[in-house]
Order: C-alpha cells, then sequence, then structure tokens
C-alpha cells in the first residue's frame, strides 16, 4: 500500500487543538499533507454524523481532536466528546470497520510537537490500514 | 510626542496585571499596560502545567493575553518602565520610557523570516538559558504582541533582517522615547522572581553540578513548546533521567540563607511537576524532600493524594547536602524524620524549589510611586489583613505577588480586587461607551457573491505552493465572483483593496486564505465592518500555519492541501448568514447572599460605586464567622471589633438594604432578570454574590466531643476566649485536622492550623504557666507573615508540636479530673499521654448548607464538600460558567480574612463589569432551537455547561437564554432530533466542508 | 370497470403485520373500499406473476409496498409494481427504512444462513436450501437471498413514506384519506418530532449515571423510562405513534425510524445518549470511569439501529477488518 495516499479528516477544537496545529506551523515541524482540518468550536460538537459523513464521502480516517480532560475552553464539553466517540467507535468495528480509523487526541495549543507527531502517525496508521473506500464499495 | 490622558496605569502585565486590565477596560474605563519585557504573559505563561487540575498554562492565559491586546481600551507598552510619577490619587502624572523595539508593530506580521536570517544566537530568557534565541525575537511562539523586536545589546548590525522583511518593518533609526500620560489611579503587578540558588553552591551544588536545576528550569523541561520538546533530559549528557529529586524550602522558610516566609507554591508546583514526569514515564523514580507539605488550597490535598498513589515518593526532611559521585549520579544527604534515620539517596537529577522573591525592581518602582516596601522587598500593604489590596499610598493600588507570594487563582482574585479598589478614585470621570459601528447592509436577500484573498504572506506561503493554482481551484466556483492575491493580506494598502473589492463587485461573503483565524480574523472581520459587511460573512483557509509551514518539503502536495482547505473554507462562506450578538440591559441592582465580611465587603464596594445591594443573611446580625471567632490570625486583631465596624459600614451606606434572618425561598431568572423571594418579598435584581461561607463539621463523636463539654470546636473555644469563660487550665491540647485528611473528607481545611495557633498564642498570653499541645498532621500556614508567626509560638516555652498522622488519631477518655489524651507521635515514634483540661478540635470546614438549594435555584454545581465550583479554578475563580453569579469567601473554599477581603472586592467588580456597561451581549455563534422540531426530550439542558437551556413546560419545549449560549455547540450534537442547531457550524455547513474535502466532483 | 381508485397492497420480507394492520382501521375499511377498487393483495387473493405482467403501465393508482428487499424476487416483483403503479407508498418501516430484518445486515448472507441452519440453537446439522433443486415433479428455484437487506427506496423511487411497526390505525385514519385523495408529500407521514412529544411519562433534565437491563429494575410507572436510566429509543423515533409502548411502561424500541430530515437514527441516539450518560461529576472522574459508564449501554448498534439500519449512513457490515 506504499503508494496509497490516505485521506484523513480532522476535526480541530478552535481553542486547544488548532492552536496547536498553529504552533507546529510556527516550529515548522514537518508532516504529511495528508490531513484536512475542520474547525469546530469545541470536540462535542462533532457528532458521529459527520464523521460517518467523512467515512461515506471517502475518508479513509477520521480524528477527533479537543482540549485535554479539564482544559475544555467550554469547561467540560470534551468529557462528551470522550463518551460519544467511545460509543461510536463500537458501533463502527460492528459495521466492520477497523476502529484505528477513528481516533480522539487532546492536543493543547503548547503543543506543536505533539500535533505534528499525531497527524504523522495517524497518516502512516492508515496507510497501513489501506483505503476505505464505502465511496466506491460495489454491492 | 504623545500625550495620554486615559484612567488606570497597570505596570506589570503578568496574569495579576493583564486581569486587572480587563477588569477596568470591561467597564469602560481606559488603561496603560505597562510591561519591561517585549511582550506580556509574566511567569505564568513560561509554565507547563498549573495545578491541581493539570491546565495547560499557555492555553489558558493566552486567549486572556490576547483579549487583553485586542480590547479598545487597553493601551499595551511592552518594553516600557516607569520613569516618574507625580500628582495625587484622582490625578497622577505619569512619565514611560519606551524602548525602542527597532521593529515598527504596526506593520510586523509577525512572520517570523527576519529570525531565520538573523546570525546571533544568545541564550533565551524565557527558557532559562537552556535555549537559544536571536538578536531579532519574540519570546515565545503565542506571545502578545506578535510583533518582533530587536535586541539592542545583542545585535551587530548586519542588517540581514532588514534585507528580508518584504513588509519593511525593521527600522534601525527608530528611537526609544518618554511618555507622558495621566491617569488616576495606579495598580502595582510586579509579579515575583524565583531566587537563583547560587547561594546553595555549597550545599545542593546548584551552578556546580549540571543535573542540579531550578524548578522554573525543569518547568521548561517539561514544557511542550519549550527547549526538549517536553521532554526531561539531563543537562549533563541528554539522557532521560531514571530517578529526580525534589529539594523543597530552597531559600524559603529559611532565615539564615534566604527568607523567613513560606512561599505558598512550592509544595504544589513540585507535587505537579513530579507526578506529570510520572505520568509520563511511570519507570521514573521521583522523590520529594519536604518540610512541611502544605496542600492547602482547594483541591490541593486530593492532588497530592493521588500523586502518592502514582508513586511519587515524599521524604520529610530537609536535605542537608546535594553531592556529585563519580558517575555523575548526585547523592541527597537527609534525615528521614518520619523514620529518625540519616539517609543518602542516590538521584540522576535533581530540582530546586527555590523561593519566591520579590522583583528586583520594586525598590525603584517604590521610590519612583513613593509607596513602601516590606521587610523582604514585596509591596506593603495599607493594612495586611484588612486593606491587603491597597499600597501605602491613597490611589496606588497592589496586584498578585507584588505583594507577596501567592498561586494562580489568589494573584487574579486579588487582581480583580484591585481593579474594583482602582476605580474608586474615578468614579466621577466619565467612562467610555460603547463605540459606534457603521450600519451594516442587509445581505439575507442576496445570492452569496464571495470575494477570495489568497495570501502570499512575503514568501512565507507562496514559496511552498502555487497561489495561482490556489486561486484557480475556486474561481469556477459559481458564488465565487472575485478572486485576487496579495502579498501581505493583512497590510494596510491590503486592506484598502478587498474594501474596494467588497463595494466594486458587490461581495457579501469574504474568504482570506492565508493563516491563522487565531491571529488575523479579527483584522479582516474590522476591514468588514469598515463598509458595512456582518463580520460573520467571513471565513479563512490556514494554507500557513497548517498547510505551507508544515509541508515545506513538498510543494506540489501543500498546493493540493492548499487547494483544498480554501475550497473548504468557500464551500463554508456560502453557507454563512449575518449574526448579531444580542445586548440585554443590566442594571445596577445586586443581591448579596450572606452576611460574613466576604458578603459585608462586596457589599460596601458595590454601594460605594452606587449600585444599589440587599444584603441577605440568615442570622439576626451581619458578620458571620467573625461573631464567633475572638482574634483573627496571624494579626490578633479582635475579630468582633471588625465584624463591627464592618458592619457599621455597612449601615452607614444608603445604597445597602440589610434583609437580616433571611429565608430564601426561592431565586429564578438570568442576569440583569433574577427574581426572588426572600421572607415573602419579590425581589428583582441584575446579579446575584454568593457569600455563603463554610461551617464546621458535625463534631459529634470525635474525640470525646459530645460527651465532655472540656473538648471543644475550634470555634466554640474561641468563643470561650472572646467571653472570659475558661477555668484556668494547666495543659490545653489542639488537635488539628479532625476529620480533615482521610478518605471520606479528603481535603484540608485550609485555616485550621492558623486558628490553633493563634488561640495557642492567647492562652499562653492569659495563662503564661500553661502548657499547651499542638497536635497536627503538618503545619500549613503559608500566607504573608504566618510562618513567622507560627515560628514565634513554636519559640514559646511550654507550647508543644506533636505530629500524628491519619489512621493513628489521638484517644481522648475521660480521667478521674481531667481528660486523658494518647497520641503517638511520628517524629518521635512513642506514644505520649497527656492530662487536658481543655482538648479543642480544628475541625474540618465544609460549605453552607444553603449551596443544596441556591446550586439549583441558579443552575450551578458545588463539589462534593458543599464548596460552589467556580468557572475555571485558575483563571475565573469568582465567577460561574453563566454570566450574573459570582463568588466570594468561604463559599469558594474557607480561607484567611486577606483572602477573603480580596476575593470579595474581586467579586464585587466582576459584578460590577455589566452592571457598569448597563447591558451584557451574548456571542454570536450562539444554538437556536427549530421549535416545529423539538420534542421536549430534555437531552440538551443538562449537557448545557451553562444553563442557558430551560424547558418551557407550557409549549413542551427547550428555549435557549441567548446571553448565556457561549456557542460550544454540545446541544447541537446532543439533539436526537436535529431541532437544534448552531449558528456557523450548522449540520449542513460542517457537511458541505467535508464533502468539499473529499468529493472532488462535488458542486459547492 | 368503476372509475374509482385502483389499488394495491404488496409484500416483500416482511412478518405480515404490515398486511394485518390494514385491518386494524376496523369499519374504516368500508370507506377505503367505497373510495377504491383493491385490484391486487397477494395476501388476501390469489394472483400470479403474469396476472401482474399482464396489467397496464400506471394502471394501479396507489400501491402500498411493505416488508424490506431481501431476495431477488422481492426486487424483481417492486420493479414491476413501479411500473404498473402511479403512486409507491413505502408502508411500515420495513419498506421505509429497511426495518427489523436489517440488523441482519451486520453479517454477510452467508453468516445468515449457516446460523439459520446450521447452529445448535436453530438445526444443528440442517441442509441448507439450494437455490435450484431437483424433485420428481421437475426443477424448483428458490429467489436467491440478496447479499444485505434494502430499503424500497434503495430498488425503486418512493412516493410517500408511512413507517410504523406496523402503522398504527391512527396514523391510517389519518393518513389513508389522504393519501388516497393526493394530499400528503413524500415525507408529510413522518413526523418531525420525536415520540417524546407526544409521550406521557414525566421527564426530567437527562443525567443518567448509567444503563441498566430492563429485567433488573422495577419501573416507576409515571416517569421517564431513560431517566430510570433504561434505554428507551423515544427521544430518537419519529413520533405520530402517540408513544403507545411507553405509555404503558414498555421502553421506546425505535420502530418508527428517524425524524423527518434526520439521516441516521442510530447515530443521533448514540450521540444523544453518550452526551447524557454519566454527564454529573463526569469533571471528577478518571477517563476509565467514563469508558466504564458508556459500557452500561449493551449493544448499542442493535439497540440503536434496530429498524433502521439499512437506512443509515452506513448500511450494512463492511469488510475493512482483517485478521
Amino acid at each position: 500500500m506504499a503508494d496509497f495516499e490516505p485521506k484523513i479528516i480532522v476535526f480541530l477544537c478552535n481553542w486547544c487543538s488548532y492552536g496547536g496545529g498553529d504552533l507546529a506551523g510556527v516550529n515548522r515541524e514537518q508532516y504529511p499533507s495528508n490531513v484536512l482540518g475542520i474547525k469546530v468550536m469545541c470536540s462535542s460538537r462533532v457528532s458521529p454524523e459527520h464523521i460517518m459523513e467523512s467515512f461515506v464521502d471517502g475518508a479513509d480516517g477520521v480524528l477527533v481532536t479537543g482540549c485535554h480532560p479539564g482544559d475544555c475552553h467550554y469547561i467540560d464539553g470534551n468529557y462528551k466528546t470522550i463518551r460519544k466517540i467511545d460509543m461510536f467507535t463500537k458501533i463502527l468495528e460492528d459495521f466492520g470497520i477497523d476502529p484505528k480509523r477513528i481516533r480522539l487526541e487532546w492536543i493543547s495549543s503548547a503543543e506543536g510537537n505533539k500535533y505534528a507527531r499525531v497527524m504523522t502517525e495517524m497518516t502512516e496508521e492508515i496507510r497501513e490500514l489501506g483505503p476505505l473506500n464505502l465511496k466506491d464499495e460495489v454491492e | 510626542m504623545i500625550h495620554m490622558k486615559k484612567d488606570v496605569l497597570i505596570i506589570g502585565g503578568g496574569i495579576s496585571g493583564v486581569q486587572a486590565a480587563l477588569d477596568l477596560a470591561d467597564k469602560g474605563y481606559e488603561v496603560v499596560l505597562v510591561d519591561k519585557n517585549p511582550s506580556i504573559g509574566g511567569n505564568m505563561v513560561k509554565l507547563d502545567k498549573t495545578f491541581p487540575t493539570n491546565d495547560c498554562s499557555i492555553c489558558i492565559s493566552a486567549p486572556k493575553m490576547v483579549e487583553a491586546s485586542r480590547n479598545e481600551n487597553i493601551t499595551l507598552l511592552t518594553y516600557s518602565k516607569v520613569k516618574k510619577v507625580l500628582g495625587s490619587s484622582g490625578g497622577f502624572e505619569v512619565k514611560i520610557w519606551k524602548r525602542t523595539k527597532y521593529v515598527d508593530p504596526d506593520v510586523c506580521t509577525g512572520c517570523g523570516d527576519c529570525e531565520q536570517s538573523c546570525p546571533v544566537e544568545v541564550p533565551s530568557e524565557f527558557d532559562e538559558d537552556i535555549s537559544n534565541r536571536k538578536a531579532i525575537y519574540v519570546e515565545y511562539p503565542q506571545a502578545v504582541p506578535l510583533t518582533y523586536t530587536i535586541d539592542y545589546a545583542n545585535c551587530v548590525g548586519c542588517g540581514a533582517c532588514e534585507r528580508v522583511c518584504d513588509a519593511g518593518a525593521i527600522n534601525f533609526l527608530e528611537i526609544s522615547q518618554e511618555i507622558p500620560i495621566e491617569v488616576g489611579s495606579i495598580i502595582v503587578a510586579t509579579g515575583f522572581e524565583m531566587m537563583q540558588p547560587d547561594e546553595w553552591r555549597e550545599e545542593y551544588g546548584y551552578g556546580k553540578y549540571d543535573n542540579v536545576l531550578t524548578a522554573m528550569e525543569y518547568e521548561r523541561l517539561l514544557s511542550a513548546s519549550g527547549p526538549t520538546d517536553g521532554k526531561v533530559l539531563k543537562p549533563s549528557d541528554g539522557k532521560p533521567p531514571e530517578s529526580v529529586a525534589w529539594i523543597q524550602c530552597v531559600g524559603s522558610r529559611c532565615k539564615q540563607k534566604g527568607m523567613p516566609y513560606c512561599s505558598r507554591v512550592c509544595c504544589m508546583y513540585a507535587t505537579k511537576q513530579a507526578s506529570i514526569s510520572k505520568g509520563e514515564r511511570p519507570e521514573l523514580d521521583t522523590s520529594i524532600y519536604y518540610m512541611d507539605l502544605r496542600a492547602y488550597g482547594k483541591e490541593f490535598q486530593q492532588y497530592f493524594d493521588k500523586a502518592k498513589t502514582k508513586e511519587v515518593n515524599y521524604y520529610r526532611g530537609r536535605p542537608s547536602r546535594i553531592y556529585q559521585l563519580h558517575d555523575g549520579k548526585l547523592a541527597v544527604e537527609y534525615e528521614d524524620t518520619e523514620k529518625g534515620e540519616v539517609k543518602t539517596d542516590i538521584v540522576d537529577m535533581a530540582v530546586l524549589s527555590s523561593a519566591i522573591v520579590p522583583s528586583t525592581g520594586n525598590a525603584k518602582i517604590a521610590e519612583i510611586l513613593g509607596i513602601e516596601l516590606d521587610e523582604y522587598g514585596f509591596f506593603e500593604s495599607k493594612d495586611m489583613l484588612t486593606a491587603p489590596l491597597d499600597s501605602t499610598r491613597e490611589g496606588i493600588y497592589l496586584a498578585g505577588c507584588a505583594q507577596s507570594p501567592k498561586d494562580i487563582p489568589d494573584s487574579v482574585s486579588q487582581a480583580s480586587g484591585a481593579a474594583a479598589r482602582a476605580l474608586m478614585p474615578l468614579l466621577k470621570r466619565e467612562r467610555k461607551g460603547r463605540s459606534k459601528k457603521k450600519p451594516q447592509r442587509d445581505v439575507s436577500e442576496e445570492e452569496p457573491r464571495i470575494g477570495v484573498f489568497v495570501c502570499h504572506c512575503g514568501k512565507n506561503i507562496a514559496n511552498y505552493l502555487d497561489i495561482e493554482a490556489v486561486k484557480e481551484a475556486v474561481k469556477d466556483i459559481p458564488e465565487v465572483v472575485y478572486v485576487d492575491n496579495s502579498l501581505f493580506a493583512c497590510s494596510e494598502d491590503a486592506q484598502v483593496i478587498i474594501k474596494k473589492a467588497i463595494d466594486e463587485h458587490k461581495l457579501n461573503r469574504l474568504v482570506v486564505s492565508a493563516c491563522s483565524p487565531r491571529t488575523h480574523a479579527p483584522l479582516f472581520q474590522d476591514t468588514m465592518e469598515e463598509v458595512g459587511l456582518n463580520k460573520y460573512l467571513f471565513e479563512m483557509a490556514n494554507i500557513r500555519n497548517q498547510c505551507s509551514w508544515v509541508h515545506s518539503d513538498d510543494p506540489e502536495k501543500a498546493t493540493e492541501k492548499a487547494k483544498l482547505l480554501t475550497r473548504m473554507a468557500v464551500a463554508k462562506a456560502k453557507r454563512l448568514s449575518a449574526l448579531t450578538e444580542e445586548e440585554i440591559e443590566v442594571g445596577g441592582h445586586t443581591i448579596v447572599i450572606g452576611g460574613g465580611p466576604a458578603g459585608m465587603q462586596t457589599a460596601l464596594t458595590l454601594s460605594r460605586t452606587g449600585k444599589k445591594v440587599t444584603l441577605v443573611e440568615k442570622e439576626g446580625k451581619l458578620g458571620g464567622k467573625l461573631r464567633r471567632l475572638n482574634t483573627i490570625f496571624p494579626r490578633d486583631i479582635d475579630a468582633r471589633e471588625f465584624a463591627d465596624r464592618m458592619t457599621h459600614e455597612v449601615a452607614d451606606e444608603k445604597n445597602i438594604r440589610v434583609i437580616l434572618s433571611a429565608e430564601i425561598e426561592s431565586v429564578d431568572g438570568y442576569i440583569g432578570n433574577y427574581k426572588a423571594k426572600i421572607n415573602g418579598e419579590d425581589i428583582e435584581a441584575d446579579t446575584i454574590v454568593l457569600a455563603t461561607g463554610f461551617k464546621e463539621i458535625e463534631a459529634k463523636g470525635w474525640h470525646g466531643y459530645g460527651d465532655d463539654s472540656r473538648v471543644m470546636t475550634q470555634l466554640e473555644f474561641d468563643e470561650a476566649l472572646a467571653n472570659n469563660s475558661l477555668d484556668k487550665p494547666e495543659n490545653v491540647v489542639f488537635i488539628n485536622c479532625v476529620g480533615a485528611l482521610e478518605e471520606e473528607r479528603p481535603w484540608c481545611c485550609r485555616v485550621g492550623c492558623g486558628n490553633s495557633l493563634k488561640n495557642a498564642k492567647e492562652v499562653k498570653k492569659r495563662y503564661p504557666k500553661a502548657n499547651v499541645f499542638i497536635l497536627y498532621k503538618d503545619m500549613r500556614v503559608f500566607g504573608k507573615k504566618e510562618e513567622e508567626y507560627y515560628m514565634d509560638v513554636e519559640g514559646e516555652d511550654g507550647v508543644v508540636f506533636l505530629r500524628y498522622s491519619t489512621g493513628q488519631e489521638p484517644e481522648v477518655v475521660k480521667g478521674k479530673k481531667k481528660l486523658e489524651l494518647k497520641v503517638h507521635d511520628n517524629l518521635l515514634d512513642e506514644d505520649i499521654e497527656i492530662e487536658a483540661d481543655y482538648i479543642v478540635l480544628a475541625m474540618q470546614l465544609e460549605g453552607d448548607e444553603s449551596a443544596g438549594k441556591l446550586k439549583k435555584m441558579l443552575k450551578i454545581s458545588s463539589d462534593p464538600a458543599g464548596f460552589y465550583m467556580e468557572a475555571h479554578a485558575k483563571l475565573r475563580p469568582l465567577e460561574f460558567p453563566s454570566e450574573g453569579v459570582y463568588l466570594a469567601g468561604g463559599a469558594h473554599y474557607p480561607k484567611n480574612i486577606s483572602d477573603t477581603l480580596a476575593q470579595a472586592e474581586g467579586a464585587a467588580s466582576k459584578a460590577l463589569i455589566p452592571m457598569m456597561r448597563g447591558y451584557t451581549k451574548s456571542e454570536g455563534m450562539i444554538s437556536v432551537v427549530d421549535d416545529e422540531k423539538c420534542s421536549g426530550c430534555k437531552m440538551c439542558i443538562s449537557v448545557c455547561p451553562y444553563g442557558a437551556i430551560d424547558h418551557d413546560p407550557e409549549e413542551g419545549i427547550a428555549v435557549i437564554t441567548d446571553v448565556l449560549c457561549k456557542g460550544c455547540g454540545s446541544c447541537a450534537s446532543v439533539c436526537p432530533v436535529g431541532a437544534i442547531s448552531q449558528k456557523g457550524f450548522e449540520d449542513d455547513t460542517l457537511t458541505a466542508m467535508i464533502r468539499a474535502a473529499l468529493l472532488e466532483d462535488e458542486v459547492i | 370497470m368503476s372509475d374509482k381508485l385502483k389499488i394495491g397492497f404488496y409484500w416483500c420480507a416482511a412478518c405480515g403485520g404490515c398486511e394485518i394492520s390494514v385491518l386494524d382501521i376496523d369499519e374504516m375499511i368500508l370507506d377505503v373500499v367505497e373510495l377504491a377498487d383493491i385490484v391486487f393483495w397477494p395476501c388476501a387473493m390469489d394472483p400470479k406473476y403474469e396476472d401482474l405482467r399482464a396489467m397496464e403501465d400506471g394502471s394501479i393508482d396507489v400501491i402500498f409496498i411493505n416488508g424490506s428487499i431481501r431476495s431477488t424476487e422481492n426486487e424483481e416483483m417492486v420493479k414491476l409494481l413501479r411500473e404498473k403503479s402511479k403512486k409507491v407508498v413505502a408502508y411500515g418501516s420495513c419498506s421505509s427504512i429497511g426495518g427489523l430484518f436489517g440488523l441482519g445486515n451486520l453479517y454477510s448472507k452467508e453468516e445468515l444462513l449457516e446460523y439459520g441452519y446450521n447452529t445448535p440453537s436453530t438445526e444443528e446439522g440442517g441442509v441448507i436450501p439450494a437455490e435450484n433443486s431437483k424433485v420428481p415433479e421437475g426443477e424448483l428455484h428458490l429467489p436467491p437471498l440478496l447479499h444485505h437487506v434494502r430499503s424500497l427506496d434503495e430498488i425503486i423511487e418512493v412516493d410517500i413514506y408511512l413507517p410504523g411497526c406496523p402503522p398504527l390505525p391512527n396514523q391510517l385514519k389519518e393518513g389513508l384519506p389522504l393519501i388516497l385523495e393526493g394530499k400528503v408529500g413524500k415525507y408529510d407521514l413522518v413526523s418531525q418530532k420525536s415520540v417524546c412529544d407526544e409521550c406521557p411519562l414525566e421527564r426530567e433534565e437527562k443525567k443518567i449515571p448509567r444503563l441498566y437491563p430492563i429485567q433488573e429494575m422495577m419501573l416507576d410507572p409515571e416517569r421517564c423510562i431513560l431517566d430510570q436510566g433504561v434505554l428507551c429509543m423515544g427521544p430518537a423515533t419519529a413520533g405520530m405513534c402517540e408513544a403507545p409502548c411507553p405509555s404503558v411502561g414498555h421502553p421506546c424500541i425505535g420502530c418508527n425510524g428517524p425524524v423527518r430530515g434526520v439521516k441516521d437514527q442510530g447515530a443521533r441516539m448514540a450521540s444523544a445518549l453518550a452526551s447524557v450518560l454519566g454527564v454529573e461529576g463526569e469533571e471528577r472522574m478518571e477517563e476509565s470511569e467514563i469508558i466504564d459508564v458508556v459500557k452500561s449501554v449493551r449493544d448499542p448498534t442493535g439497540s440503536f439501529y434496530r429498524f433502521s439500519l439499512p437506512k443509515s449512513y452506513l448500511r450494512y457490515k463492511r469488510r475493512d477488518i482483517h485478521g
């Protein structure tokens, strides 16, 4: 699968992870260009439907990012995110989709290096898994 | 020359200074914030995380810094110093010396090209000299203002930066200047420094051994954006250590070689550093060598307990020396006082928790301002206990560590309090009202007409990706009617071009494909507003920080990504609509609940600014706990006299109405619209301050309490002292931590140790021959002058301190005449028997029982101890998530009088913000409920952290109070029927972005 | 022939409940017959494929099709019916949203047959019926199963959706005349409010510490079932049924599918329930405790997608997990 370029949608919370992404830029940390970020105000805005929409439109992986537990700008939004992603990952597994394709990461706005590392890891892991191809799957 | 007429001067741009500035600016006062460094932020932004929540420090402080820099009432003067102050309260004439940065901050875009070209490397002060910076630099990546400074002392004048600066911001001819400013009051917030432990070279080898660090150096190693990317590595060889030792009280609590006072934060930050290090690498061996573990604050003890479960080792003993072995390891020699053994531990790295000391510039500032310092060099309060925020001169106030060491929540509380004090000389001044905005064009009926601007950012974007290709990718989208590129989209001339394009092409949506909206969106939004376009019709694609800079090794892929990011932004822009920030009126009436010192002080401050206050007290008399105390620690002033004085002051205020023996039947509503029923009377109010205090837990069953009247609680003993009703005792025993630091109630009561000390002193004063025994777990005295007080009591004849452990509680039995007490002293490792005349129990404290009822009415929460949960443990200690309710004193957590009064002033300051403005505003991107769909399942209500959602029982649907909604969008995600949507982040909008990113043929 | 409307009923993969539900409208059936002639109804009459093929295109005014699309026969028949009919009503949840049989989409066709014919709990060592077999009378042909269950609109265009398992008399009494008179749009009979809107039980703000199996609970008949910690699909399920199940103390199982405008009932319920489960005191929980709360939801996929799986985003089990 070496020549396969995964498409990954990343949901970024406005206050922490988006800032982490910006800092990775300031520090010129290099990571694969396969990730496309969508900003939300809080990770708790992301609902399973957005993740499924991404998969059926052709994403090979979805990453949801937020502030570390306790750091949420909206006090406790990210706790909802933990539960949502956990429950939803199980559902995805039942649907035969590899749980590695969905990932939740806490990235603070001081963690430019972590941002770059997570994007790299995620891309490599999905590259390893190969394409999901929900869009093209024939019945 | 510029001559500024402002209201308040704040010296020091750390978290305290910034908080004070925001509190004043939000009320309409104009503030000048001066900092000697090139950027604001002070010490807090250098920290990795903050205890006890492990919040990322820069993450929580950066938004405040940005807020300060964007507030139109705040003028930042960085790289500046106060040179001269004339005049008096209400009319100070100040001269500021503003050093040149040789970079025009209005032109500098912060792109960083100059830094890359600069050949000079010097140690970075921000990183505690562990890493290097250039001679042209910003202190840290999130710095505010994010513009560069040339450090004259180190610049070699090669001109490399000037040549690469496409924006033309560098001007070697710019000179420093003196700026005269008129202000009415001044706040001193100069913060602290950490003692450089050079003095301790002999004992601990700092400066001699590579692997002996200060705690601040270690903090930078922990920081993800620090010199080692958050990895703890030994300076000697760059390898991770296997064991780290923290040495507490290096220079603190040490008269001979440092400062006699307690630095107040070291126990907790060492615990934090150790447990975070342990969390990162569980195999790491971490040990903390301490004298008393002072985990005195809210959630501190629990944090410490958790560290112990993570196997952070604690040894009670102050190491006598550290020396290096042949293999480079460090030997820590100490006496484990709990085991009575002298031991030597071998570690790889030692961290010195060095003392918090006054800023070196304090003496100079004190001289310029004409105010006094205390014996250590911190600024002296007018009265340490009763007027902690006032300096020794009228019109000049103190905030944060400038006054004495303290943690972040205490600093920001004090800063808000100082802001309340600082507005007193300004009350007659006219405040700045709302700035008038240009009327907005109504675009709701227009088809979207989108303009896209792609920025080169000099070379920062254009060098790494194909700008033309990005333009090409969106130009055929039907709604895109204008596409342009710009060398610097954020420059002044680019704004002119953007405005012209909006006008000529009748654009009603703007997309800028450039850098980060976090730093630059407001600038473009201002431009839009200038031509009458709603600022929410704007979207940015971040093709620099999240594209060109991070994919600079592959221009082709970077271009592809930039194309997609821009398409996504267009997809979003197409679906944007104009949003308004709803305003609601806020009048000037506050209900203050609780008539103790916190409530009274809040009421006084509010009343003195002309606001109406209803002060509600459940007892028949004002004064709260002060009425039961004899004296106040650590000043020994008469508590009842103090309570009387405050009560009289309250009575003298025409704006305060006191309701005694009050019962609150109900409270309902929100900011500007509260309705309460108190003693059957309906009272309307605009804001509410909770100052309901704390109480002792039920004492029955503890150490024979209830069976024998000679066993008393601390408050009962205070009353007995005040009423002089004690029989002359021979032996008095104080037991600290009764019902505290144990499994059921793990928290520390914060004030018990001090109370025992001052009552012990009082007993000795009245009955010099009596013996006093203080049974304690850790002696937690940490405030200003408290350690010194403890040392005095310890030095008195006939006062014996015995240390006991949880699980080995003292046993009390009734003897023939006296009470007989048996306790195991864990330092002597001996059982000790005492015949006591009185046994005084420093009972664990918990929140007042009214909290249970009030929290439901006001939709706020409390912790298991019954103390209210503030909006944010570090930076919003006086507020609740929803605006309109504020918090002061023991209702937040037990605290001494000076902290209580500072907090009360702070809570008043918070309540004054909307009341002095006369309105409060909602966010723009809030959630809305579709009545046609909402089925009233009540799922969303408990998810809202702000209590903004209510159930309308008549319609059977959810209703969102716009002003309370902060726009997180979690309710939109929870709604099972899709009845709630968040403006700007609707499901359709997010779906369109996903599709634009993934489906190439998708019609955007 | 009279100028009355010509209507028909057809069942695909179905339990038969929908057919019977037509009779639940009691004497109103007389009004229907007054308005329309039933020209095609295999359950009640005995038409052959040929009879249908012989009909003129568009000769049926309204055809009510119930059941999921599970076999090639279902597929062929509904295509044929589409040609013969002016209006197609997806009658009941199976044809509207895939229905209960849609849970079979979590398995492959082969797994299902194996389970059905060769497991201890069914018929160990049984024989999976062959598609073609010879018997003395000649050759028999069984229409093979499709790879997975589909909703009707995946095969043909649907004009009106009428979900329900089965549609209830009140829905029919209101809906049938409107359908026959041509007065309803495509989704008009799918409620845009959920079951909660009609549920008589007393609800509180949702702060559910964890879920419990219904058999472990003594439910208070007056209080919201979900509030009491038992899974009820009401919040994510389209109403218009007048909440018959919760009204008698049984949780809603989601038979009407998602409300109008919502694409994925299961995802919505997952998002809602996960948000409010253990919401109180969450800030003091370790991540492991939080996950533990989530674990109290048994079989989330089966519970949340019980009726709507073939019409969800993902529709059927994918083969992405290897090894």
